[in-house]
């Protein structure tokens, strides 16, 4: 959508490194994040 | 009356706007051997953390499909 504001250099693409190390407590963060996003799609299928 | 489908929130607005569950997703695999963060052999093998968080995505993706595939199958009436 806003690609025609691009600086040189800089990427669409999301540049986050998903290998980078996981503590527990970032893994388990995610995971409730994750959670609370499929209850909120569950909420609109009655 | 209100539309019981308007009321949540579709996939790609919340499941689907993680990087992880994206960079399972694509491209997409064709065996569950296939989807992984990373898929390049050569690099060091995935942490212990990040297999529980790949194993919690793919039943996370499981369920997803499941769901959309019960309701697709259903017969539905729009009043």
């Amino acid at each position: 959508m806003d690609s025609g504001c691009l600086e040189p250099g800089e990427s669409l693409d999301e540049e986050f490194d998903v290998s980078r190390p996981l503590l527990p407590e970032e893994a388990l963060g995610i995971i409730d994040q994750l959670l609370c996003h499929e209850v909120s799609v569950s909420m609109g299928l009655g | 009356m209100k539309m019981a489908w308007h009321a949540g929130y579709p996939l790609s607005q919340t499941v689907l706007t993680s990087v992880y569950v994206e960079s399972i997703l694509m491209p997409a695999p064709s065996k569950v051997e296939h989807a992984h963060f990373i898929r390049d052999p050569t690099c060091t093998p995935p942490s212990l953390m990040h297999e529980v968080l790949r194993s919690y995505c793919l039943g996370l993706l499981k369920t997803c499909g499941e769901v959309n595939a019960r309701i697709m199958n259903e017969h539905f009436y729009e009043v």
